[in-house]
This record gives structure tokens, sequence and C-alpha cells, in this order.
């Protein structure tokens, strides 16, 4: 091997490391849940995942050193088309024409099996 | 607005009160609201006029609920003049609710299905709901009860229950989950807007109003209440209240209808739109721009805040066309993607046999449908299918697609073609794979990745949203009807009285309502189905045995219910009904004429449509007809491509664009 694929094997791994530091959100299910639901919750939950990160992580997240923590949001406040209206900053950030209704579930469903860290904090909106 | 103050509201409330010698109640119903607003002003800090105002108008509601309600008690149904005792105690109600009804629909619109619900039973699939099953929800209130009174043999526990019901709904609105509302301006620009777009699709044409002679009276009175509304709104409110070139147009708004004729056949619709509600819906626009209007109401989602006019097309979202691509803001992103969209359209790589595209009966220039046959060829080249093929011009605008209203999204639509058996045939996998084994679309779409973060590779998704984008860019086009509307253009003498005998004597508004000319009324969340009981041929001979809405939501009340489509273009998208049984619109119009199947003979236990006949002349009918013609836009021509991408697979590069069919 010479010296370009080693540096490419480098920065590979360089580039993995970052995406999982900054990635490192876990799920967690029900052990009751059907293998089918699961994988089907498991799709919809990456979906959710990246749509958070595009549409609510810059107003909600908050950021401790170097790392970007998601708050735990209360399931009281997880509550479906709720969500467009709980909060008035929704009415610019998340309409219809926006967010879907369908990429909202995902966001939910995201946020409903996310594990939550130890540095998590409680947001109410 | 000075005219309306406060004194002159008392007085005014008092001498309808003297008027139909109700004082005793009406002192009770004064010390009741005086006692509510006192708790109420206690706790929340409400603007006590306005809050006071409101209480007492559902107060009144209440009060004579509770009168009719004794008074169908104590009667005997047997005795006629009892019968129409009761029936101007429902128009009493009636007036009271009304007087409220600014609120009352915005507020808590669930709560007013019971106080005046158009149909007995409604199966329901609004906003959020709509991903799941359809409800049953039973309306009550007092349209039913009017139309059960005036029934062969009316049964008192019926009318008892239907008006009870609306008694416990008026309860709703003394909540404090409501009346909270009432302490902020925000509320009140948004039920004036759900106002004025009543206004112009349900309150002049009889909808929701049993007795025809009451609707224009009833009019009268909605208004001069909503005035007093507005002075109380005002005083407490004064930097939020509506400006004086608003109030001015209100007030010949008023004017202009009580000069009009008491009936809903000779009133002048076109002007009272055109002239007054339109307008006044523009200035309400800006204002809930200008006052930055937050809304907290669930419902609003449906509307646009930058709709300029009713006849704007941005007043109602409807469906979301860029799919996946719909945080996409970036124009040449969005040409790029609406052009392999088309590519696409045109393209019959997604049929099995590689033969049919989208183009092939949603033709580009037979308004994307297809005027040459009654229903489009199986793709076995032998059979034919079962419904008339949709225009795809508009379809954005509705809540469920499809006649039978079976897909909720335009992605479930295109996606549905594509893979029905009996359509195009593709499988879901063969979507990704044939797209992708051609280089240019692959190289397309791999760029457009950057715009779909949720999304590692190209997908099905990404196709089919591109197809469901293209679909926009020919449904933004406006109809001779909606410059006169917005007061660029006149409509001819003949097409304005069309346009009068639709909304009037016709009651062809009544079901497609206005601007969308579908079943999607305000407030914009939910699509009609009716029964009408179309024919399986032009003799009458039997009706078409097609199930519709049951197929989907299996209940008594959707046999045979169709979703109500649009008539925008409606000129230009011959053959008519789900089965495309007629191709004319004059056989459309003597269809209705005559009271749909029931009328023509035909048994159709749950036919939604009256039975009844219209009595149109052939010059009115004629005269509807020019004015459906306005209805047709202007609809940019579509462009096939001049080659199609090579695919790796040789046997599908004999492909033609449009495809052959």
């Amino acid at each position: 091997m010479n010296a370009k694929t080693y540096t490419a094997i480098l920065s590979l791994l360089i580039a993995a490391s970052c995406a999982t530091r900054r990635n490192a959100v876990h799920y967690s299910f029900p052990a009751e849940m059907s293998t089918t639901v699961r994988d089907q919750y498991m799709r919809d939950w990456q979906k959710g995942k990246a749509l958070y990160e595009e549409n609510c992580a810059r107003c909600h997240n908050t950021k401790k050193g170097r790392r970007e923590h998601i708050p735990i949001f209360p399931a009281d406040k997880l509550a479906g088309y709720g969500i467009r209206l709980d909060n008035a900053d929704h009415e610019r950030a998340l309409p219809e024409t926006r967010v879907t209704t369908d990429e909202l579930v995902s966001i939910i469903t995201f946020l409903s099996y996310k594990v939550h860290t130890i540095n998590d904090t409680v947001r109410q909106h | 607005m000075a005219q309306y103050s406060p004194d002159t509201f008392a007085v005014c409330f008092f001498l309808r009160a003297m008027g139909s010698g109700h004082i005793k109640r009406t002192v009770v119903v004064l010390l009741v609201v005086a006692t509510a607003w006192l708790c109420i002003c206690s706790r929340s800090g409400t603007p006590p006029v306005y809050s006071t105002h409101y209480l007492t108008k559902v107060s009144a509601l209440r009060s004579a609920a509770e009168e009719l309600l004794q008074i169908i008690a104590a009667a005997d149904l047997s005795d006629t003049s009892v019968i129409a005792r009761i029936d101007s105690a429902i128009t009493r109600a009636r007036f009271t609710m009304k007087a409220a009804d600014f609120w009352l629909r915005y507020l808590e619109p669930l709560a007013y299905k019971h106080i005046n619900g158009p149909l007995p039973v409604e199966w329901e699939t609004e906003v959020f709901e709509k991903f799941e099953k359809p409800y049953r929800r039973t309306g009550a209130g007092f349209t039913l009860a009017w139309q059960h009174l005036h029934e062969p043999a009316p049964n008192r526990d019926t009318l008892l229950r239907l008006v009870k019901e609306a008694i416990d709904a008026s309860a709703i609105f003394t909540h404090d989950s409501i009346t909270t509302q009432l302490s902020t301006y925000h509320h009140f620009y948004l039920c004036n807007r759900l106002l004025l777009l009543n206004l112009a699709a349900i309150y002049t044409t009889g909808f929701e109003s049993p007795d025809a002679r009451s609707t224009i009276p009833e009019l009268r009175h909605l208004l001069d209440e909503t005035a007093l509304t507005y002075t109380a709104f005002a005083q407490a409110f004064p930097a939020q209240a509506l400006p004086a070139n608003y109030c001015r147009l209100f007030d010949s708004m008023r004017l202009f209808v009580s000069k009009q004729p008491p009936s809903t056949h000779q009133f002048d619709h076109y002007t009272f739109i055109r002239n007054y509600v339109d307008p006044l819906y523009t200035i309400n626009q800006q204002l809930i721009l200008q006052h930055r209007v937050i809304s907290h109401n669930l419902l609003d989602y449906a509307l646009n805040k930058q709709a300029s006019s009713i006849f704007d097309k941005r007043l109602y979202n409807g469906q979301n066309t860029k799919g996946v691509f719909l945080r996409v803001d970036d124009t040449a992103t969005l040409a790029a993607i609406e052009n392999v969209g088309r590519m696409l359209f045109f393209d019959p790589l997604l049929s099995a046999n590689g033969k049919r595209a989208c183009a092939s009966c949603h033709k580009p220039q037979q308004c994307f449908t297809d005027t040459s046959v009654q229903t489009a060829l199986h793709l076995n080249a032998k059979d034919r299918l079962p419904r008339n093929t949709p225009s795809l011009v508009n379809s954005q605008f509705n809540h469920l697609l499809m006649a039978d209203g079976s897909h909720y999204t335009l992605q479930q639509q295109a996606t549905g073609v594509i893979t029905n058996p009996a359509e195009m045939g593709c499988t879901r996998a063969d979507i990704t794979t044939r797209v992708l084994q051609c280089a240019d679309y692959k190289r397309i779409f791999s760029r457009l990745l950057d715009a779909t973060p949720a999304y590692n590779s190209v997908s099905e998704d990404h196709i089919i949203s591109a197809i469901t984008t293209y679909y926009a860019s020919f449904s933004n086009g406006y109809s001779l009807f909606d410059s006169a509307m917005n007061k660029q253009r006149t409509l001819a003498p003949a097409a304005q009285q069309g346009f009068n005998l639709f909304m009037g004597k016709a009651q062809c508004g009544t079901c497609h309502f206005l601007p969308l000319f579908n079943g999607v009324k305000p407030p914009y969340i939910g699509s009609e189905f009716e029964v009408l009981g179309t024919p399986a041929d032009t003799l009458y001979t039997a009706l078409s045995a097609d199930t519709g809405r049951y197929g989907v939501n299996p209940a008594p009340e959707t046999h045979r219910a169709f979703r109500t489509g649009t008539l925008r273009n409606i000129a230009r998208t011959a053959p008519h009904m789900h089965n495309g049984v007629f191709s004319t619109l004059m056989q459309v119009i003597d269809f209705y004429d005559a009271g749909g199947g029931t009328g023509h003979g035909l048994d159709v236990p749950n036919q939604t449509l009256s039975p009844d006949s219209l009595h149109l002349s052939v010059y009115e009918k004629n005269a509807i007809i020019s004015f459906l013609h306005t209805l047709n836009e202007d609809i940019p021509p579509a462009i096939p491509p001049a080659s199609l991408p090579r695919s790796r697979s040789k046997e599908l590069n004999a492909r033609v664009p449009g495809g052959i069919y």
C-alpha cells in the first residue's frame, strides 16, 4: 500500500469517527415489539432523526463544549398536531408547507424512542 | 364604525327581545352573562366589553334552544298549528345561532356540527385523522330538527335529541379553553377570515339552511350581528381594530344585501362576492400579516396567509406536490426537479410493457385527461378500466384524492397508478431499478440527493416526488372567472346569470364550493362525498355498478358515494362523472335538473342529492354552461421531451416520448 492509500484510509476513519460522535444518538424500542414492526419503526426513526436535524436542531439543540445535545421533550409535548400549535415559533418554522404530517410523525417517532443520555436536559417546547 | 355604539347594541338587543315577547328570559340571560363575565374577568383579564358580548350571544343561543326543547316536549305533533309553532321556534333559534356564527364555526367546529350539522351521519377524515380509518360522526341541531319536523311522521324523541345535543354543544362554548382565546386579538382575524370564506362559499347558497326562504334573511341578520361584534372588538382592542376602509366596505355590503330580493334565486351572488366579499378578504389578509396574527387552531394550517384574494391559487395549501423535495426553495434546483418530473411523465419506462406513460392517458393537450374515451384501456389492451381518467390539473387542491378518496397524498396517487396491474403494472422495486438503469436519470437524481438529507441514496420517493412536482406546473393557471372576481375582467351577462343560477336556483354551489369548485369547503379540512345515483348508461336503464367510497370505507352512507370533483376546466374534460357516462355538459345538467338517479326513476335509497326537479329552463341551462366555460384556466403548453434517456437494458431503448397507446 502506498502513502496515498494510507491517507485515504486514515481520512475515512477520521470522518467515520466524527460522524459517529456527532450522531451518537441511540434508540430503544419495547422488547415486545415484533421484528416487522421494529424494522418499520427503525426506518421511521432514522428518517425522523434526519428530519429533526434538518428542521428542529437549530433552535432546540444545546451545545455543551463541542457536543450538541438534543433536549428531552416530555411525552405530552409530542402530541401529534399539537406540536404545530404549542410553540408560537412553529407557525413560521413548522407549517404544513415545510414539514408534512407524515414527516412530523417520523420526528415524533425519533424523539419518543431516542435513548436519553445523562447530559440531556428537559425542554418544555 | 361609529354608528355601532354599545348603546345602539343594547337598544337593538332589548327591542328584539321585546318584539318577541321574552323580556323575562332576556333579564335572566343578562344576569347569567353578568355573573359569567365577573367570573371570567376576575380570572383571566379578558377584555370585558368583548367577552360579555360573546357570552351574551352564546347564552341567547342556549336559551333559544332550551325554549325550543320545551315547546317540543309539550307538543302534540299531529296538530299542524303546533308544527308551525315549532317551526318558528327553530327559526328563532337559528337567528340566535347566526348571531354567534362568527366565533362558533371557528372556535370549536366539531361542537358547531351538533348545533348546525348538515347531515345526520358524516364519515370524517380531517387533517391529522386522514391517516386513520374514517370515523362516523352524527350531526344534530336546528337544520336536522327542521328537516325531521317536516317529514311525514315526525318523532318527538328524535326532535328532542337533535335539540338537546345543540344545547349540550352550546355549553362547550363557555369553557375556559374556548373563552381564553378571546383574551387576545389573534382569534378575531382568523374568525373573520373564515366568515368571509363562508360568505363566498356557503352563506348565500342555502347550504346548512333547511328553509330556502330563510337563507337571505338569516344572512342579513348575520351581517348586522357581525357589525356589532366588530364594534365590541374595537372597544376591547383599539390598536388592532378593523380600519375605516374595511368598515366602510362592510357597511356597503350590508346595504347591498338589504336591498337584494330575499330569495337565493334572485340574489346577485356575482356582485356580492366580486365587489364586497373578496375585497374584504384582501384587507383581512393584509391585517393578518400586519398584526402578525398567530394561530392556535390546527384547522388554520390548511390556509395560506400569503393569498391576497379568495381567487388566489395559494389560498388553500392542499397537497404537497414537491414530496421529499418539500424544503427546496432554490429556483434552479426546483426547475431541475420539475424538468426530470416532466421527462418521467412522458417516459413509458415506468409501465410493465415499456409502452405506456402517464401522458398516454393524462394527455397534456386534453387538459391532462383523455377526452376521446369513456374509460381508458386496460393494460391488457382488451378490457376497459372501470372509471373515467380524472384530469390532473388542480389535483393538488384536494384533501383526499381519486373518485373514492382512496389516496390522501399525491405521491400515493402517482405510485398507485404506476403499480396498478390494470394501468401501468410496474412493481415498486422496478420503479427505482428502471430509472437508475438510465445514466442520465441517475446523474440528475444523484445531484438532487443533497436536497434530501433524510435519504442516503436515490429512492422511489425521489422519483415519484419529481413527477408530482411536475403536476404543480400546470395547476397554477387562472380562469376568466378568477380574473373577473379580481376585477381585471368582467363576465358576459349570460355567464353572470349562469353563475347566479349556479349559486342559487340550480344549487350547484352547495356541493361544488367556491373557489375550488370541488367538495373542499371552508375550513378546508375535508373532502365531501355525494351519492348522486349516476346511471350506467344515458337511457337510465340501471345504476352504475361502481360502489365508490364503499370500497374504501364500507358503510350504509358510503354506498355509491363519490368524491365531489372540481368544475374548473370542466368544459374541456368530457366525458363526465366517475364512469364517463355523459359526453356533454347539457346531459350532466339534465341529470341534476331531474333530481339525479332517483329523479330518473332509479332506486337510490341513500341519495344525498334532492330527488326534486330544479325546474331549470333551457335558457337557464345554457347560461350555466356559459358560466362553466369561464372556469377554463390558462394552462401552459406542455412540451414533451425530444428524446428519452438511454437505458442499460436494451429492450427499453425503443421507448417513445409520451408512449404508444
